[in-house]
C-alpha cells in the first residue's frame, strides 16, 4: 500500500470516529521495512549464517563426527535460534531462521542415522522432520518461521501419505481449508491466535497449489517411483475432479450471499454445467476457488499467486497423459469462447447484477 | 467509508498484529464494508473473463497446432507464424492509441518475431550462432517497442540485447566474469547507455514513465561487474572489474542520494560494497585459521549490513 492510500485510510478511520489521535499516531508510526531492504537483509543474514556455521564445523569435527555429536550441535543451533528470535530487527530474525533450518536439517539426518535407518528411505526422514517442525511451530518466532514450519509439516505429511487416493483427499482438504481461511479472515483476524493462523494459512495455500500442480502423472509420480519402486496408476480419481468443482461452487455460493436466491442458483447451475465438461482439468477450478477467496479476504498477492499457479498448471496439463492433446485443445477453446461470451454478456446486458 | 483492496488488507493486518480489540473491530465492521462490493466484483470478473478467456482460447489453439505439428509442411508452419504476426500487427493498428490491449498486442508481436526467427533457424538449419538470433530479434523488435511505448516491451528488448551480448562474449571473449581484455566491460557500457537512455528519454519512450526500467538497467550494469570485483582481491587479472565497480558506485551513490532519490538502487550498491569489503577482508585474514576467519567475515557482514540497513531505513522514513 502506498503512503497516500495509508494516509487516506487513517484519515477515513478518524473521520468515522473509530480512531483517536493517539491510536492514529501509533498506526502511523508502525511502518514495515521496505520489501527490497528485507530481501537484501535476508541475503546478508544468510551469508553471515553460512560463515558462522562454517566456522563451527571445524571444532565440531575435532570433537567427533558421529550422529550423537551432530544431534548435540543441532540442538545447540535450535537453542541459539530460540534466543535470536527474541531479539528485535529484521536481520536478526533472518539469522535465526537460517539457524533454525540448519539445526532442523542436522537433527533430522542425525536422528535417522542414530536410530539406524537408511538415509535414502523417505518415510523416517519425513516423520522426524514433520514432528520437529510441528514442535518448533509453537516457538515465539517470526511469521516467516511459522510459515516454513507449517510448510515442512504439511509437505512431509504429503510424503507420508504417498501418491494415490489418500493424497487426492489431502489435497482437496488443504484447498478447502485455504479457501475457508481467506473467506473468514475478517472474523479471525482479531483473535489472539491470528499470528498462528495467518502463516499457517499461507503454508496451506502453497501446499494446496503445489499438490494441484502435480496432480497429474508427472513429477510426483516419478519421485514415488524413484523412492518406493512402485507405480502410480490412478492419480486423478473422479472424486478429486468433482471435489475441485464443488470447491469452486461452494466459494461462489459464499461470495454471492448478497444476491437473490434465484441469481445464486442460476450462477451455480451454469458453473456446475461448465464443471461437468471441464472436470478433467481440476487445477483450474482449484486455483480459481483459491484466487477468488483470497480476493474476498483482501489479499491481492494471493490472488495473483493463484493465477500464476493456473498458468503453471496449463504447462502441466499440456504434458499430462490422461487425455489426448486434441481433447485438451477443444476443451480449452470451449472454455475460452464461453468466458469471452460471458464478458460480452456482462458488458452489454448485465443490468441486474447490483 | 468504502476502502480499497489494499486498505482492507492493511486493516486486517493491523487487526492480526493486535492493534484493535474485538469491540473496536466489531465497531469498524459495522461502520465500514470490509468486503469487496458488487462494483468491485463486477470489475474483477470482467477483467478475469476477458484475460482468462483469451488465454484459454490462445492455449487451446496452440495445443491444437501442437497436436497437428508433425503433419504440417514447412511452408504451412512458416505461413502460420507469419500470418499470426501479420494478424497481430493489423489488430494493433486497428486498436485505439492509448489502449492497454494495443500495448499487449504489440508485446505479443515482439514475442512472435522471436518465435518466427527461431522457426526459420529450425526449418532451414541456418547454422547461425545463438547471439545472432538474439541480436536480430532485438533489432527487429525495436519498432514494436517504439510503437508500444510500454515498459514490458522495453524490458524484453533490454533482456534480449543483454542475452545477445552475453552469448557473443561467450564466443569471442571468455565469458562475463572471467578476465581477458577490455571486452568484459562491454556489458557495463551497454547497460549504462541504456540506463542513461531510459533516464533521460523516458517520457518519449514510455507512455507511463516507470522508474523500475531505469533500476533494472542500473542493476544489470552493477551485477555484470560485481563477481569480477569480488574476485579481484584473489586474482589481479580482475582488477578492471573492481575499478569499474568502484567507478559505478562513485557515480551511482551520489546520484541516488542527491539526484533522483532512489533508495532501492542505493541499497544494492551499498550491499554490494559490504560484499566487496568482505572479499577484501577474506584475503587479508587468509592466514588465520578457519574459525577466526569465518567468524571475522560473519562479524563484518553483520556489522556492515546492520549499519547500511539502519541508514537506509532512516532515509526511507524521511522519504515517506
Amino acid at each position: 500500500m502506498n503512503p497516500q492510500q495509508r494516509q487516506q485510510l487513517l484519515a477515513g478511520l478518524q473521520q468515522d470516529g473509530l480512531l483517536d489521535a493517539d491510536r492514529q499516531a501509533q498506526l502511523q508510526g508502525e511502518q514495515p521495512t521496505a520489501w527490497w531492504l528485507q530481501l537484501l537483509l535476508a541475503l546478508a543474514a544468510w551469508v553471515a549464517a553460512l560463515f558462522i556455521l562454517s566456522s563451527l564445523m571445524a571444532p565440531l569435527l575435532l570433537i567427533g563426527n558421529g550422529p550423537g555429536v551432530r544431534v548435540l550441535f543441532g540442538v545447540l543451533l535450535l537453542i541459539a535460534c530460540g534466543w535470536l528470535f527474541r531479539q528485535p530487527g529484521a536481520f536478526v530474525q533472518q539469522l535465526a531462521l537460517a539457524f533454525s533450518l540448519a539445526g532442523q536439517a542436522l537433527l533430522v539426518v542425525s536422528l535417522v542415522e542414530l536410530f539406524d535407518h537408511r538415509l535414502f528411505e523417505l518415510r523416517p526422514l519425513a516423520s522426524v522432520a514433520a514432528l520437529l517442525a510441528a514442535a518448533l511451530w509453537w516457538l515465539p518466532a517470526s511469521r516467516l518461521h511459522r510459515m516454513l514450519c507449517s510448510l515442512l509439516v504439511l509437505g512431509n505429511l504429503a510424503l507420508l501419505i504417498g501418491a494415490g487416493d489418500g493424497l487426492a483427499v489431502y489435497a482437496l482438504l488443504l484447498a478447502g481449508l485455504t479457501a475457508f481461511g481467506w473467506l473468514s479472515r475478517a472474523d479471525w483476524c482479531v483473535w489472539p491466535q491470528a499470528r498462528f493462523i495467518k502463516p499457517t494459512l499461507h503454508a496451506l495455500g502453497l501446499v494446496a497449489l503445489g499438490l494441484m500442480l502435480f496432480g497429474h502423472q508427472a513429477l510426483q509420480e516419478r519421485l514415488w517411483q524413484f523412492y518406493s519402486g512402485g507405480t502410480v496408476t490412478h492419480w486423478l480419481p473422479v472424486f478429486y475432479r468433482l471435489g475441485a468443482v464443488v470447491l469452486l461452487l461452494a466459494v461462489v455460493w459464499r461470495l454471492s450471499s448478497t444476491q437473490s436466491l434465484q441469481q445464486r442458483l442460476l450462477l451455480l447451475l451454469v458453473l456446475a454445467m461448465v464443471g461437468w465438461f471441464t472436470h478433467a482439468a481440476p487445477g483450474f477450478w482449484i486455483s480459481a476457488a483459491l484466487g477468488l477467496a483470497a480476493w474476498q479476504g483482501g489479499s491481492r498477492l494471493w490472488s495473483w499467486l493463484a493465477l500464476l499457479a493456473a498458468l503453471a498448471y496449463l504447462g502441466e496439463f499440456y504434458y499430462s497423459l490422461h487425455m489426448t492433446l486434441l481433447h485438451k485443445s477443444l476443451l480449452l477453446m470451449g472454455v475460452g469462447v464461453l468466458l469471452l461470451a460471458v464478458r460480452g454478456w456482462m458488458a452489454c446486458g448485465m443490468r441486474g447484477w447490483r | 467509508m468504502r476502502f480499497r483492496l489494499e486498505q482492507r488488507d492493511q486493516l486486517q493486518r493491523w487487526a492480526e498484529q493486535g492493534f484493535f480489540t474485538a469491540d473496536e473491530w466489531q465497531q469498524l465492521r459495522e461502520h465500514n464494508r470490509l468486503q469487496p462490493d458488487s462494483d468491485e466484483w463486477r470489475g474483477l470478473l470482467q477483467q478475469l473473463s476477458v484475460w482468462a478467456g483469451a488465454m484459454a482460447l490462445g492455449s487451446g489453439m496452440i495445443f491444437f497446432l501442437a497436436f497437428n505439428w508433425a503433419d504440417m509442411s514447412r511452408f504451412l508452419k512458416l505461413g502460420l507464424a507469419a500470418g499470426l504476426l501479420t494478424g497481430m500487427t493489423l489488430m494493433a493498428a486497428w486498436l485505439a492509441d492509448s489502449l492497454l490491449a494495443r500495448r499487449a498486442v504489440l508485446f505479443g508481436c515482439a514475442l512472435v518475431t522471436g518465435a518466427l526467427l527461431a522457426l526459420i533457424g529450425q526449418i532451414y538449419q541456418t547454422g547461425a550462432d545463438v547471439w545472432q538470433l538474439f541480436a536480430v530479434w532485438a533489432l527487429l523488435m525495436l519498432p514494436w517497442a517504439l510503437l508500444a511505448r510500454s515498459s514490458a516491451c522495453w524490458l524484453l528488448w533490454v533482456l534480449v540485447l543483454n542475452l545477445a551480448l552475453g552469448r557473443w562474449l561467450a564466443l569471442h571473449a571468455v565469458g562475463f566474469w572471467r578476465p581477458s581484455d577490455q571486452l568484459v566491460l562491454l556489458p557495463v557500457a551497454l547497460n549504462l547507455l541504456l540506463f542513461l537512455l531510459f533516464e533521460s528519454q523516458s517520457s518519449r519512450l514510455l507512455q507511463q514513465p516507470r522508474l523500475w526500467l531505469v533500476r533494472v538497467t542500473g542493476l544489470l550494469a552493477l551485477v555484470s561487474v560485481l563477481p569480477g570485483a569480488l574476485m579481484a582481491f584473489w586474482d589481479s587479472a580482475f582488477i578492471v572489474q573492481l575499478l569499474a565497480w568502484g567507478g559505478l558506485c562513485a557515480l551511482g551513490i551520489p546520484w541516488c542520494l542527491k539526484g533522483r532519490r532512489d533508495l532501492p538502487l542505493l541499497a544494492v550498491q551499498l550491499f554490494s560494497g559490504v560484499a566487496v569489503v568482505a572479499s577484501a577482508l577474506g584475503r587479508v585474514l587468509e592466514a588465520l585459521d578457519g574459525f577466526l576467519l569465518f567468524n571475522g567475515l560473519a562479524l563484518w557482514v553483520i556489522l556492515g549490513s546492520v549499519l547500511v540497513s539502519v541508514w537506509l531505513q532512516r532515509l526511507h522514513r524521511e522519504q515517506h
